[in-house]
């Protein structure tokens, strides 16, 4: 700067003249300032953080609302069933003790007016029998029998819903116990505490014109889809349908809405809309009746489904035709909203980043059909699933890539993905489903315009 | 001692506080130098309002920025340097086509301007006001603030040597107002 002073021979005297100047500024200057930096700062902050618990608490209920391990089903229907069975068996061994000697024992039993009622006539019967009569009214008879037979099923019923209450408590505190044993909570929770402390440690970081940007990404891929459970996908005899583990082609559309904590970290969220197919390699398989099934069942890859074709069943059931050569066509989407955190390692024109998420799935109904091979002509049947509703998965994704800058508002990325599932799908009776991914996608992301409006003057 | 009166003495403490995130030691910082940036930006800018909204834009951006300031070089130069690129982005934002009506080729001519040093303070600033937009912020950069032609054209997003030509066109006006104040006056 002096250099360039001396150039004009100034010396610096009218730099020094201009120097000295002071001009009191309007208080107002300093409101505006205020506002704009620190009431917009605090104001950021607990929109995001709200939003992040909203979802995070979305996230954790949906999924204890809607996963359940079928076992955990199973075992609360059982015990009911058992509780209800044996409190039957006891009271039919209570009443018929009773019918035979108990008199004086009902006599003793306090309680409503149908019980003060039978006592009258218990106590009838108790002189009858004191003085050894020999003769008994009939009537009497019968109602005595009656007072003791209602007796002892108000008994029984009181019993039951004690148990069944009871029953209802022991699991319901199971699951909460799960709940709070449940580590796939941690990255949540984790991931919240890092949002919020980033957050309101960087003040700094607010920058006018970078702070959210919009991404849309195009990525192809391989995603597993394996068993976990009883599925013999090896035997000819076998209701199974497919393989245990299959890799089917991927691809996955994603939108995604960063936004710009500080220089390198970013919260990410959006959502992406997968679709995979797959066709198995030809095997054989024997299809077969259980006793009082009228179509054949199957297991599937994504849930137990039926074929119910007229011909099939006809033929199996008439035992022509049992063993078919046959492969499975298969088709899956699923649609997930995914929130993590990326950081990027330098504000280069190209600069490498790293990326955490955790993504809620929901993973649509599927579609799968046989293609069977008979006598050299090939015929193509649908499966029909007997439950063929959404279901959920809690999925971790890491990813690493690449983010060139082509201009002030506009970066080219390439991320390559890593999806390795948190929770199991549940598909059907003893298995389960997990399905993972790998996947390289080409993409744009544009950075929107300022979004801090100055206050007026 | 307050933490004012740190802050007063030690410009160093009062930086790292505002690094820190301080409020109070950013009110400070404020309270200290809003004087004589509020100069400059009424220097660059046509009215108050505008130099008003330059001066709070500016103070956002130092409070943005003052991770970046690393002790390296006068706190002071650092924040002149933001305050006049700020007075010079928002001109050039609301006269987007203030060099093309007033361009002119460079000239190797040199012109002496010593004799600004013989003026006062207020009587310098009325000429200065009195040369054209952009020949103005031109002049005033380079030849009061001290910023190199390269500095002036990436702020005002023009060339170097449109920023020669529009100094050189500022200084031959100034040159001609005062030869004919100087004749009035005699006369």
């Amino acid at each position: 700067m002096e250099n360039e002073l001396n150039k004009d021979n100034l010396n610096g005297a009218l730099f020094q003249n201009f120097e000295e100047e002071v001009v009191n500024a309007p208080e107002i200057v300093w409101d505006n300032i205020e506002k704009e930096l620190f009431s917009q700062k605090k104001k950021t902050a607990f929109l995001w953080f709200s939003s992040f618990l909203v979802f995070s608490l979305l996230s954790v209920g949906g999924f204890f609302l809607f996963y359940q391990k079928p076992s955990e089903k199973q075992r609360i229907v059982k015990s009911q069933t058992i509780v209800v069975s044996e409190d039957k068996n006891r009271s039919n061994l209570n009443v018929a003790s009773a019918k035979n000697n108990s008199i004086d024992k009902i006599s003793k039993e306090k309680g409503n007016n149908q019980i003060n009622t039978n006592n009258s006539l218990i106590q009838k019967s108790k002189k009858q029998f004191s003085k050894n009569e020999t003769k008994i009214n009939l009537e009497d008879k019968k109602q005595i029998v009656n007072s003791i037979n209602s007796l002892e099923n108000q008994k029984i019923e009181t019993k039951i819903i004690n148990e069944s209450q009871a029953t209802t408590s022991i699991n319901s505190n199971r699951q909460e116990i799960q709940l709070f044993r449940f580590l796939y909570l941690k990255p949540i929770i984790s991931g919240s505490i890092l949002a919020l402390k980033t957050m309101l440690d960087s003040p700094k970081s607010k920058e006018c014109t970078s702070n959210i940007s919009l991404q849309l990404t195009e990525n192809r891929g391989i995603n597993v889809r394996s068993i976990d459970g009883q599925f013999d996908s090896q035997s000819m005899k076998s209701k199974t349908v497919g393989e245990k583990k299959i890799p089917t082609r991927l691809r996955l559309h994603q939108f995604g809405v960063n936004y710009k904590i500080n220089e390198k970290l970013d919260i990410n969220t959006g959502f992406q809309f997968g679709k995979s197919e797959f066709q198995s390699r030809w095997f054989y398989r024997q299809f077969y009746f259980e006793n009082g099934e009228t179509t054949v069942e199957l297991k599937t890859l994504n849930g137990e489904a039926t074929l119910d074709n007229e011909e099939i069943v006809t033929e199996i059931a008439t035992g022509d035709t049992v063993l078919y050569k046959l492969r499975a066509n298969y088709s899956s989407s699923f649609f997930s909203l995914p929130i993590g955190f990326s950081y990027n390692f330098n504000q280069n024109r190209l600069s490498p980043f790293i990326r955490y998420a955790v993504s809620l799935d929901f993973h649509q109904s599927p579609t799968i059909s046989l293609d069977i091979q008979k006598n050299g002509a090939l015929n193509n049947y649908d499966l029909k699933f007997q439950n063929n509703t959404i279901r959920f998965a809690l999925q971790q994704i890491a990813s690493v890539g690449f983010d060139y800058k082509i201009n002030k508002n506009w970066s080219a990325i390439l991320e390559s993905k890593l999806a390795i599932p948190v929770s199991k799908i549940n598909v059907g009776t003893n298995y389960k489903l997990k399905s993972s991914y790998l996947t390289l996608g080409l993409g744009i992301k544009y950075t929107l315009p300022c979004t801090n409006q100055k206050p007026k003057k | 001692m307050m933490g004012s009166e740190i802050w007063r003495n030690d410009e160093n403490e009062l930086v790292t506080a505002c690094k820190k995130g301080n409020q109070a030691a950013f009110q400070f910082l404020y309270q200290l130098n809003s004087g004589w940036m509020y100069a400059i930006c009424l220097r660059y800018m046509s009215n108050r309002e505008e130099a008003q909204d330059v001066l709070q834009d500016s103070f956002v951006l130092i409070y943005r920025k003052i991770n970046t300031f690393n002790f390296e070089g006068s706190f002071k130069g650092w924040m002149r340097k933001i305050t006049v690129n700020c007075a010079l982005s928002t001109f050039r934002k609301k006269t987007p086509h203030f060099i093309s009506l007033a361009d002119s080729a460079p000239s190797n001519e040199p012109i002496d301007i010593e004799f600004l040093q013989n003026l006062q303070l207020e009587e310098l600033k009325k000429l200065i006001n009195l040369l054209p937009k952009g020949r103005r912020q031109v002049f005033t950069a380079y030849v009061i603030d001290g910023f190199s032609h390269k500095e002036i054209a990436e702020m005002l997003e023009i060339s170097e040597g449109t920023s020669k030509s529009q100094l050189f066109d500022a200084k031959k006006e100034l040159k001609r107002a005062i030869e004919n104040e100087y004749m009035i006056a005699k006369k």
